[in-house]
């Protein structure tokens, strides 16, 4: 590789760093004794909020606090402090720090964010939830990372489950789950104003309000806007890619009586995003074109919960989802109904088992351009699923083994079965080993059912590529060891590997032309394929006003045709995806209420769409000028005046130069 | 990208030789920095008390004094410890900090004749047995009382540390706040489960 040729002729900059590095180390270490810093610990809870204060867990009511660190899967956890640490903007730019993750910026408003590979504009085969509401498109299962927002400060953790979560998961959920979870209304209280503006970020603002309602019930409402600028074309040319949102939303949380509580939450959004677009105009015309789409969209979640006991609990959701976006090339309004049922208990000391359902409608409007059109227009189709799940103690504290299957039913593919069986191994406190098999489905879209997708001119001859009523699921069989350790308080290390069998992958096969001067393809269940990698993550405090943490990706995927297979484009997933990617994060408090944060990311190359490899490295200088006035600088992309991440081949976004920005932020809390 | 291009450095043969020396590195010095760190930190793993402590410098942002309880616009705001329990040190730790302009001093105090000096006493759970004798002598001092332990704000005690779900809350007698004339702030009620017992 030529990379490393490279690194051997530049071995001189590798000592630099071991050097830099123990500078560092040196200047800080002699320069705080170990009794200052243990002055330090109430120090820092000092600087917090009474909001903040309230949420400490100061003694472990039961063993469900334990559930990440328990859990026999893949799973890491990005915190509110790793949020507000990282300067990040939007939520994928977040997604970064999660090893196993790809994201990958295409222009200044659009993502393709995946979870072990398969990585798109629109990647189809994960799972994202903000508050247990889906947030991928009815239509095609993809997210438009442009409208999953929220105000930042009100998240509280963002959960990244990697490989199946099928089981108690929805469908979709085949190579990962991106769980993002909002705080309590209790822990919102009071007025926070935010702010800011830079070179990309050219003004953002969040104002919060959160209050009591009565005796036992929390409010808190939020609105948000901001404006982006748009970035630069590979040509050199404005990408027309500027954005502009405005949202508001709230959420009330109602304990009912010491046992049940009643959430009732809520957004509303619009904005305008906008893009360059290669697309068919006519038969045989075609051109990029400067495109402006009305995103709008409004949700209603309503969630009751009741703790029956330690080990016996009920949950039931319910809600309502609005997604519409008009733009010149097609627009979708689409509506979406949800209820979910869960309910835990305990069958003996042995078995704690999980069992729900969940029905979904989703009811969708279109409307279509030469380049893209649907048949039929209008739809309504059905989701509904039932899971159960046994958490078998073999050996108390030491030995669990957890067997569930869900069994789904959707208008396209008929009824789908998923399966999986995990085993944990706890030998101590500070060791987990666990080991799962699992099969998980992703049912074909809406798009992929009924669309027609004008999408290329060659000379006379127009190419389109047609949905397939016939679809089966493209499948997965995934195998998945890992291994946590919590060495000492101050050492946590997280390693997964996983092994992932895929069948019946979509394909892209030539069929006879529905009319003169068309090539015509339809998709297919025509490929197979096996993924495998290892996933690393790592914290170190290394004392308590500096923390590290590292993630480490390895991914291999190795696609093959079946015989029968003409696509000559479907392989290039292989790739698509980095095989390596390294993150790194440092967050160090400084005296006098300063804070220092940097974020190293290395992405390998994408082969099969030419994309080089890249480092991003970010920075953040933050200073608490009292308890309640917070003020930050972040530059990020500071290495590099621009890179690209990503090509934006779905339909025919026009990809851009990610840029060097820099921008101010203000926080308030009162 | 400048000179020194960080492309060039940072591949995956470094990623994996850093990756590996890190471990070797945390398998070797990380212990020690654990051994140091755990000789001195014995209350460190008391997070409950330095969360109380957090809260009572909390307060003091949010509890107004009328102005003749300060002899001078700069005086410290002294905090008094009753008793003894596991929140003194971090509680001590408070020693110095700032507040609205205002240092504050922590101290224990010794004899209960002597309290006039103070703003806030904290009645460690200690003294359960002499609560009511405690909370009479300080009626009418203008002195914030802060406990932890069941019954303190029924029995007239201001501000009450509580347990729920293994977090820290807290409870306000209002009645016994406005008798001392301090004015608490909205934003501290809205937190507080409310008490409202006859106390003249």
């Amino acid at each position: 590789m030529v990379t490393l040729k490279r690194s051997k002729e530049r071995k001189i900059p590798s000592h630099f760093f071991g050097v830099f590095f123990g500078l560092l180390l040196g200047v800080f270490i002699p320069a705080q004794s170990y009794s200052t810093t243990l002055k330090n610990v109430p120090d820092d809870l000092t600087r917090l909020t009474l909001e903040e204060l309230m949420e400490i867990q100061v003694t472990s009511v039961s063993k469900k606090p334990e559930r990440m660190k328990q859990a026999p899967a893949a799973v890491f956890v990005i915190t509110q402090e790793d949020i507000r640490r990282s300067g990040a903007t939007q939520i994928p730019e977040v997604l970064r720090m999660v090893p196993g993750v790809e994201v990958a910026r295409v222009d200044s408003n659009k993502w393709a964010v995946s979870i072990r590979g398969f990585n798109n504009l629109f990647a189809r085969k994960l799972l994202v939830l903000i508050d247990g509401r889906s947030v991928y498109t009815g239509l095609f299962s993809g997210t438009f990372w442009d409208t999953q927002d929220t105000a930042l400060e009100d998240i509280d953790r963002i959960e990244v489950i990697r490989g199946p979560g099928a089981t108690v998961w929805g469908v979709n959920a085949v190579n990962g789950v991106i769980n993002i979870i909002t705080k309590k209304a209790s822990r919102t209280q009071g007025s926070l104003v935010s702010g800011g503006g830079g070179n990309v970020e050219q003004g953002f603002t969040t104002l919060r309000y959160g209050n009591k309602l009565g005796e036992n019930a929390h409010y808190r409402v939020y609105g948000k806007w901001f404006n982006r600028d748009s970035f630069e074309h590979p040509s050199g040319m404005d990408s027309n890619d500027d954005w502009t949102a405005i949202r508001g939303g709230f959420r009330v949380d109602w304990n009912l009586s010491e046992n049940s509580e009643l959430t009732f939450q809520g957004d509303i959004y619009n904005g305008e995003s906008n893009s360059r677009r290669f697309t068919v105009l006519a038969p045989a015309v075609s051109a990029v074109v400067n495109e402006s789409e009305d995103v709008k969209g409004a949700n209603l979640l309503t969630r009751w919960s009741r703790q029956f006991s330690d080990q016996s609990n009920l949950k039931v959701q319910f809600y309502y989802n609005q997604e519409d976006r008009k733009g010149p090339v097609f627009s979708q309004y689409i509506d979406i109904l949800d209820l979910d049922v869960q309910h835990r208990f305990a069958l003996s000391n042995r078995h704690d088992l999980v069992w729900g359902f969940n029905n979904r409608v989703i009811i969708d409007e279109l409307e279509s351009s030469f380049a893209l059109s649907f048949n039929p227009m209008s739809d309504t189709n059905y989701f509904g699923n039932a899971f159960i799940q046994d958490q078998i103690t073999l050996v108390p504290d030491q030995l669990k083994f957890t067997v569930g299957t869900k069994l789904g039913y959707n208008t396209f593919s008929g009824w789908e079965i998923q399966p999986s069986g995990r085993l944990l191994w706890t030998p101590s406190d500070k060791h987990t080993v666990w080991a799962s098999a699992s099969r998980a489905v992703r049912t074909p879209s809406r798009l992929e059912d009924s669309f027609t997708l004008n999408f290329l001119t060659l000379g006379p001859n127009t190419v389109q590529l047609m949905g397939n009523t016939e679809l089966k699921s493209e499948n997965l069989l995934a195998y998945e060891l890992g291994y946590r350790v919590k060495s000492t308080k101050h050492l946590f290390f997280d390693i997964a590997t996983f092994y992932n069998v895929y069948n019946d992958l979509l394909t892209q096969e030539p069929i006879t032309p529905s009319a003169p001067f068309f090539i015509t393809s339809q998709n297919q269940n025509l490929m197979k394929g096996e993924a495998w990698g290892i996933e690393v993550a790592s914290t170190w405090d290394v004392f308590d006003f500096w923390r590290v943490k590292a993630a480490f990706t390895w991914f291999e995927l190795d696609l093959f045709l079946d015989p029968a297979s003409q696509d000559p484009t479907a392989t290039a997933a292989n790739g698509s995806s980095p095989q390596f990617q390294v993150n790194f994060r440092s967050y160090l408090d400084l005296p006098n209420g300063w804070e220092l944060d940097t974020a190293l990311n290395y992405v390998d190359e994408l082969p099969d769409l030419g994309i080089e490899e890249y480092v991003r490295l970010d920075l953040r200088l933050g200073w608490h000028a009292s308890d309640r006035v917070e003020l930050s600088v972040t530059g990020q992309n500071l290495l590099e005046s621009n890179h690209q991440e990503f090509l934006g081949f779905a339909g025919g976004i026009q990809p851009a130069l990610v840029p060097r920005s820099v921008y101010g932020k203000f926080t308030l809390r009162y | 990208m400048g000179c020194f291009s960080f492309r060039y450095v940072l591949n995956i043969r470094l990623s994996l030789h850093l990756i590996v020396h890190g471990l070797l590195f945390w398998i070797w010095c990380e212990p020690m920095v654990g051994q140091v760190l755990a000789e001195e930190s014995v209350y460190a793993a008391e997070v409950e008390y330095e969360v109380k402590a957090a809260f009572v410098h909390n307060f003091t942002q949010f509890i107004d004094w009328p102005s003749d309880a300060f002899e001078t616009e700069d005086s410290s705001l002294q905090i008094g410890i009753l008793g003894a329990g596991p929140i003194d040190n971090p509680l001590m730790n408070l020693n110095g900090k700032k507040v609205k302009g205002r240092v504050l001093e922590i101290s224990k105090v010794e004899d209960l004749s002597e309290i006039i000096q103070y703003h806030i006493i904290f009645v460690n759970p200690s003294e359960i047995g002499q609560l009511r004798s405690v909370l009479d002598t300080l009626k009418n001092t203008g002195i914030l009382t802060i406990g932890d332990m069941p019954g303190f704000a029924e029995e007239c005690g201001a501000i009450n540390f509580y347990l729920q779900g293994g977090k820290v809350r807290f409870e306000v007698n209002v009645e016994v706040a406005h008798r001392e004339k301090l004015k608490i702030s909205s934003k501290l009620l809205r937190l507080a489960r409310i008490v409202n017992s006859k106390c003249d």
